[in-house]
């Protein structure tokens, strides 16, 4: 007989949403992480002028695969703005929930 | 009242009109063979529902008494007692053993598999929490390991780090190199820095206007043909590749000089270069804007010679932007509207 498979209310809250700016260098790298691994994303806008894609992200950090794949986005953005800092003017590659970006 | 048995199809009497079987035997048997079930001496069962091992046989005798107890899962057959063993997810599929051997089987099982009855006693003190447990280990189990993925712009960026492009000459040139010639470099350096920045700012862009391109291509040329550039020692890092982007930039303006926006990429080779460039210019070299470089070349000792032996002072600085203007006109790469803004 195979077990009930139900979350509890603490594994419901380790679902979280992030919002990053993928620069076209990197879109690649970052889609091949996301659909590699089934991770829920939405591109919700293009800054054309920059050449970036403002995506949000569905991670579930119960699963093993998803918090890694957070960490492997997460790393390669910080490569670049390390590596691209004072390029990049006033644009932060990691976003919070809250922040908006007026210019789509 | 007289009738039939449905499993002999002997004739019996009986006191109920509904009497189906003339004994329990029959009825029994008719209860077996309706479940698929076996016995040696009995017709066979319907194909879909054949057991598979039967393991002891009754001793011979056509009539049999069979009697199953639901509550003990034994069945008696004929002077011996048999429990039933089932695979729960396949019904059909019964087999008999002895009760004595059952029980020792299960003694086996039970000194064998410690793990799993200590997993069953686990169950059934915390059944959920267990199988929250269960159900999480071997959720992680199945999920196959995560494959990291690298990127290959930073790839090639730390390549070219391990390969020391540029190293300590460019970190300490008045280390490496003697005083005039570490200040030609850093002269060419601070220029470069910025050369580097625009350029790997402006791949970032979808589209650049013309009027950019020029200004960057001329940024070069006039980098590229200073007495300061000339003066660099043969061992100076970046020398052939601030050449090769002056005359790829001289092409591209060329072949799309006549559009008023275009896309201006780099490769990932040149861009990673640039980068890694820039990185190590950063610690070291001053930043300036792309708006307020100029390529006058430092001539203080010449200007000091002059100004003693002929007392002419020669030091007066015309603005850089229009040096530039003059330089282009000259070159006829200004078009008219151009000319009215630069005016």
């Amino acid at each position: 007989m195979k077990p009930l498979i139900y979350k509890t209310k603490e594994m419901e809250n380790k679902l979280i949403v992030k919002r990053y700016k993928i620069p076209e260098d990197l879109l690649m790298d970052i889609l091949r992480i996301l659909f590699g691994n089934n991770i829920k994303h939405k591109i919700i806008g293009i800054q054309q002028l920059q050449n970036s894609v403002l995506l949000n992200v569905s991670f579930d950090l119960n699963s093993i695969k998803n918090r890694e794949a957070k960490e492997n986005m997460e790393g390669i953005l910080a490569d670049y703005s390390e590596y691209m800092k004072g390029l990049l003017g006033d644009t932060v590659l990691m976003l919070d929930e809250e922040d908006e970006e007026n210019e789509y | 009242m007289e009738s039939t048995c449905l499993y002999c199809e002997g004739h019996f009497t009986s006191i109920r009109s509904s009497k189906k079987y003339c004994s329990d035997n029959c009825k029994q048997m008719a209860y077996f063979k309706r479940n698929g079930l076996v016995l040696s001496g009995t017709t066979e069962a319907e194909p879909s529902l054949v057991v598979q091992e039967v393991n002891v046989k009754p001793s011979n005798t056509n009539e049999v008494i069979v009697k199953y107890d639901k509550e003990k899962d034994t069945v008696k057959y004929g002077n011996e007692e048999l429990s039933v063993k089932y695979d729960k997810d396949k019904l059909c599929e019964f087999e008999f053993v002895p009760l004595s051997n059952a029980a020792g089987e299960k003694e086996e099982e039970t000194e064998s598999n410690e793990f799993k009855e200590a997993k069953k006693d686990t169950r059934k003190i915390e059944p959920i929490k267990s199988r929250v447990k269960i159900e999480e280990e071997q959720k992680e189990e199945t999920e196959s390991s995560f494959k990291w993925i690298n990127s290959k712009l930073i790839s090639l960026i730390e390549k070219k780090y391990a390969q020391n492009f540029g190293g300590i000459k460019i970190k300490e040139p008045f280390d490496y190199w003697e005083y005039e010639e570490a200040k030609c470099i850093v002269w060419v350096n601070t220029r470069f820095r910025c050369l580097a920045e625009s350029l790997i700012k402006l791949s970032n862009y979808s589209r650049i206007d013309c009027h950019t391109l020029l200004c960057i291509t001329d940024a070069f040329k006039r980098l590229v043909t200073s007495a300061t550039f000339n003066k660099l020692p043969s061992d100076y890092p970046f020398k052939e590749f601030i050449i090769e982007l002056f005359h790829g930039l001289n092409k591209m303006l060329a072949d799309k000089g006549h559009l008023n926006m275009l896309a201006f990429k780099l490769t990932k080779q040149r861009k990673t270069q640039l980068i890694c460039i820039r990185h190590q210019l950063m610690l070291r070299t001053p930043e300036i804007k792309f708006t307020e470089i100029d390529f006058i070349e430092e001539k203080v000792h010449e200007n000091k010679v002059l100004q003693i032996t002929y007392g002419i002072n020669k030091t007066e600085k015309r603005n850089d932007w229009r040096l530039r203007y003059e330089s282009l006109k000259r070159q006829g790469l200004l078009n008219n509207q151009q000319q009215n803004k630069a005016a």
